[in-house]
């Protein structure tokens, strides 16, 4: 069933269960015989099937199972794969309570999780998905120890301990698989902030026995009791440290822009919106990308017109709320902390651990949206225009909608800065020009503040 | 002198989980760095967890044992 058109997705190779492949759409896993019987058997608990009926966890079915060979299982696959490096701290909190919720609803089975890392979750839409069938097993009843613990506090609460008291970002995770130790934050913390809870419990005590205490005797187990009582006190007390951790929204220069964009009236507002929803609308997209999301105003429209959203945007905050409002109405909106201009690149082992954002991207949107971000990348970034309408090109499977800034907008005069010389030739005849060597212009629509909007289709 | 025996008592099951938690090693199988101070923190955790769970037992079999004495007393009040 593995053809030689399947490759091994490279960040599957460190589980000692089996192995994710990738053949064309299809994500298939193959499970290692002497993991066969279990990892079947754990499927087909009413555990697991009650998970994924709640789309909790990721569905898989048995595609080969002979005696003494892999099981070979297919999973539905989750549109868009997303990194934590990408998340926002909302998302990271979400992924980190499914998590736990998981965990604790597997003791009552007399299962537990083995692995508890971020990389073991996916988000469809604004929902996490736990998506690696193969990180539990079966508890041994006489065990008190959750051995997965540490990993989840390397994993998960030390990187939000680190961005909300630290400010470190999150996107400095691609940089650390295992996370964080606790003495990686000791350091740069006062100390009244280490002696107070969660950092007590995170940070200073276990930094203080990683010095004393070294453990390689043998394994020894208490009563059946004991141990069910002291892993579900340690869940709950984890659960404790959590939900301590937050909230973290702080205003920052973008999370506010849709409210105080003072060069746009009311009018123009409206005018912008109703011809994106008009071009949606007729286009009807199945997936659309929007670069430069901000809070999300109209990957909220994409979503009302029936679309799948992934929502890029540079700034932390204005993710993080994108993320909670879709969450909290429920919408197919995935929004990631990313840049267009410096996407994420390919990671790990020999680079092939995961995937760049342009390369999960590239052939997956019908209509991408490129809305008051061009003049980023032109100024700030300083792009060509030619390069952008190349990347857009290819990005998009068919419709851009873009919208072109003029020289004298005040948001363009900002960011130049006194470098207008450098921008001059950036008439909206000469973006028109540009353009027009790979999109044709299928409708457009001046705004009273000198703004335009143009829906355009790939060519070839 | 009961009560001074239970307090021994305890105290020496709350000693024996720690020292057997001390002796609890990952198994082979666990493929996670278990951490060194993380791990500590656990065993801490969960011994103080143990003693709880002691504590709690013995004072639930103390109530029974007073509630079963009462009980008679009760009984023949009642007569």
């Amino acid at each position: 069933m593995i053809g030689p058109n399947s490759s091994a997705t490279q960040g599957s190779f460190r589980d000692p269960a089996g192995r994710l492949y990738r053949d064309g759409d299809r994500i298939l896993r193959e499970v290692y015989p002497n993991h066969s019987a279990s990892v079947l058997a754990w499927l087909r608990s009413p555990l697991t099937q009650r998970w994924i009926k709640q789309q909790r966890m990721v569905a898989a079915t048995v595609v080969a199972s002979e005696p003494g060979q892999p099981v070979l299982l297919e999973h539905e696959r989750i549109f868009f794969p997303s990194y934590p490096w990408e998340w926002a701290p909302s998302q990271w909190k979400q992924a980190a309570s499914l998590t736990l919720d998981l965990c604790e609803e597997a003791l009552d089975d007399g299962f537990v999780l083995k692995d508890a890392t971020p990389l073991n979750i996916l988000f469809a839409g604004h929902r996490a998905v736990f998506v690696d069938v193969l990180s539990f097993e079966k508890r041994d009843p006489q065990f008190p120890l959750w051995n997965a613990y540490a990993q989840f506090v390397r994993t998960f609460l030390l990187p939000i301990c680190a961005y909300i008291y630290l400010g470190w970002p999150l996107a400095a995770t691609q940089q650390r698989r295992d996370g964080y130790e606790p003495t990686d934050l000791a350091p740069f913390l006062s100390l009244v902030r280490r002696w107070r809870n969660p950092l007590r419990s995170l940070v200073t005590i276990p930094g203080l026995l990683q010095k004393k205490w070294n453990f390689t005797s043998e394994r020894a187990n208490v009563s059946v009791e004991l141990a069910s009582f002291a892993i579900r006190r340690l869940l709950r007390s984890t659960r404790g440290l959590l939900d301590s951790l937050g909230p973290s929204a702080r205003a920052s220069r973008w999370s506010c822009y849709p409210e105080t964009a003072n060069h746009y009236k009311a009018a123009d507002h409206d005018a912008k919106q109703a011809f994106i929803r008009n071009a949606l609308d007729s286009i009807r997209p199945a997936r659309v990308l929007d670069v430069g999301a901000n809070t999300g105003v109209y990957s909220r429209i994409a979503a009302e017109c029936r679309a799948d959203v992934v929502a890029w945007d540079t700034d932390v905050q204005a993710s993080d709320m994108n993320w909670q409002a879709a969450h909290k109405e429920g919408l197919p909106i995935l929004p990631l902390v990313a840049d267009f201009a410096r996407p994420t690149p390919a990671l790990g082992w020999q680079n092939l651990e995961n995937a760049s954002l342009l390369e999960r991207a590239r052939g997956q949107f019908e209509c991408v949206l490129m809305l008051g971000i061009l003049h980023h990348l032109l100024v700030a970034d300083q792009i060509p225009l030619p390069a952008i309408i190349e990347q857009l090109w290819d990005i998009t499977k068919r419709w851009a909608i873009v919208e072109w800034i003029p020289q004298n907008d005040v948001q363009f005069k900002e960011l130049c800065r006194g470098r207008e010389p450098l921008y001059a030739h950036l008439g909206e005849e000469y973006f028109s020009q540009i353009i027009s060597r790979r999109f044709t212009v299928c409708s457009r629509a001046k705004l009273s503040n000198g703004r335009s909007l143009w829906l355009v289709e790939r060519i070839g | 002198m009961r009560y001074l025996y239970a307090l021994s008592d305890f105290s020496l099951t709350a000693f024996s989980i720690l020292v057997m938690l001390c002796a609890l090693a990952q198994p082979a199988y666990a493929y996670v760095d278990p951490g060194s101070g993380l791990f500590a923190f656990q065993l801490m955790s969960t011994t103080i967890a143990g003693m709880i769970f002691m504590l709690r037992k013995r004072l639930h079999k103390l109530f029974r044992s007073l509630t079963l004495h009462s009980a008679p007393k009760s009984e023949k009040a009642a007569k």
